[in-house]
């Protein structure tokens, strides 16, 4: 280490205490522990309970992050309907309600999906328990406002990336039963919506990006054919193609993050199961178990090292309950030896 | 002792939202939900601790399984007089056997 002054070109700082607000990466020596010091790390990632959405509900559109997110719509009727709430890390407040024009039933909003920011999200297509919409909206912060209705009727399919660059891949159309699986994606400005390249495998209920994924790069993984696949499928704005599949078949998967960085959650069948998985666009490695086995509909969001999930399918129906995946950013001591 | 099956603990808590349990929680030990706030808890005394913080009730798992049953037969009940429309967009819910 008397050579860290020559490699890195800087001195390092003699501290009695471990400085706050430390830069990533930032090395130092704390006399008092007499230990060589790097902000920065990476912790060991698991989940936490969040705040209780305030009813217990699935099939919602999830979008946001950990403290910022959003849960819109879904079903019972009753207590999701048109509702949106939104989340700071600690719990649900009311937001305004969807739109769903033309007809504002709540029936509309089960099975939609969501994607963006809270301040700049939106949803689109879902329908309950028939009656399939291509209904599109976008939120604010404060309002939906209704936009372009997407190029066909969809629910149970994938959003993914921000308002103005997102993409609706997947998803059952009206018909069957069976429903028919799709391979459609949409991709949407944030008025408009133009047909991008198809899936090679058919698929609902899959696990996908979330809010942090783009037009350029999306992922879609799982979900049912209508039988459970684990096949997993990379988008570049034009093409979809097959890469390292997902270490189990399974369906309503929860999800979050990029087509580099992505956590898988959940699932069906298995329980309702309660594994996890990272991608780090190559291969997927177990990551902690989540405390509650759920069939998540997508009413999740954040990024792959700070998730949220609410509400969803647990073994006696549904539920109300949250949990956040966080991989925390430690300060660890340096080994010199 | 003479509660606690050999691999985990067994108790009723209710989820009170955030901080319920924690990240740290959960690298303590094994923490598994069930119906009818029935928790399965890995057998160590952080688990034993958080069991008592949370104002739990610990059962043994005979009794947890059949809380457990009680709950997931009421759900079932429930789910058998829904509409056919409501029961397309609900699994009917099942059995849960406690690990």
């Amino acid at each position: 280490m008397t050579t860290y002054p020559q490699i890195k070109g800087l001195r390092i700082k003699y501290l009695s205490a471990d400085p706050s607000g430390a830069e990533d990466g930032q090395v130092w020596y704390n006399s008092g522990s007499g230990n060589l010091r790097v902000s920065g790390i990476q912790g060991t990632g698991a989940w936490s309970s969040g705040g209780n959405y305030p009813a217990p509900l699935q099939s919602g559109a999830g979008f946001g992050t950990q403290t910022a997110g959003v849960v819109a719509g879904g079903t019972p009727p009753s207590t999701a309907g048109l509702k949106t709430f939104e989340y700071d890390g600690s719990s649900w407040t009311a937001g305004n309600d969807m739109s769903r024009t033309p007809t504002g039933s709540p029936y509309l909003s089960a099975y939609n999906s969501g994607s963006g920011t809270l301040t700049a999200g939106w949803a689109a297509g879902g329908g309950h328990p028939g009656g399939i919409n291509a209904l599109t909206e976008n939120y604010n912060g404060t309002n939906w406002t209704a936009s372009a209705s997407m190029p066909a009727s969809r629910k149970a399919g994938n959003a993914s990336g921000p308002q103005t660059a997102g993409l609706y891949f997947a998803g059952v159309a009206p018909g069957g039963p069976p429903a028919p699986t799709q391979a459609s994606t949409f991709e949407y400005d944030g008025e408009g919506w133009t047909a991008g390249g198809n899936l090679n495998t058919a698929r609902t209920n899959a696990g996908s990006t979330g809010p942090t994924g783009s037009q350029t790069a999306g992922l879609c993984f799982g979900g049912n054919t209508p039988g459970q696949t684990s096949n997993n499928e990379e988008y570049n704005g034009t093409a979809w193609t097959e890469v390292t599949n997902y270490p189990s078949a399974l369906s309503y998967l929860g999800y979050a993050g990029t087509q580099t960085a992505c956590i898988g959650y959940n699932g069906y069948p298995g329980g309702p199961g309660v594994t996890a998985k990272s991608y780090d666009g190559t291969n997927w490695t177990s990551i902690a178990n989540l405390s509650i086995g759920r069939l998540n509909y997508h009413q999740n969001g954040g990024t792959a090292d700070a998730a949220f999930v609410a509400g969803g399918e647990a073994t006696s129906g549904l539920i109300a309950s949250t949990e956040e995946f966080t991989i925390p950013v430690e300060t660890k001591n340096l080994s010199t030896s | 002792m003479a509660l606690r099956e050999a691999l985990f603990i067994y108790g009723t808590a209710t989820n009170t939202g955030k901080d319920f349990f924690t990240h740290q929680n959960r690298q303590d030990f094994f923490l598994q939900g069930h119906p009818a706030d029935v928790w399965v808890i890995g057998y160590n005394e952080k688990g034993a601790r958080w069991l008592a913080e949370k104002n739990g009730v610990e059962k043994t798992k005979t009794e947890a399984q059949a809380l457990v049953d009680t709950e997931v037969t009421a759900s079932q009940d429930a789910w058998d007089l829904l509409s056919d429309e409501e029961k397309t967009v609900l699994s009917r819910p099942t059995q849960v056997t406690l690990p």
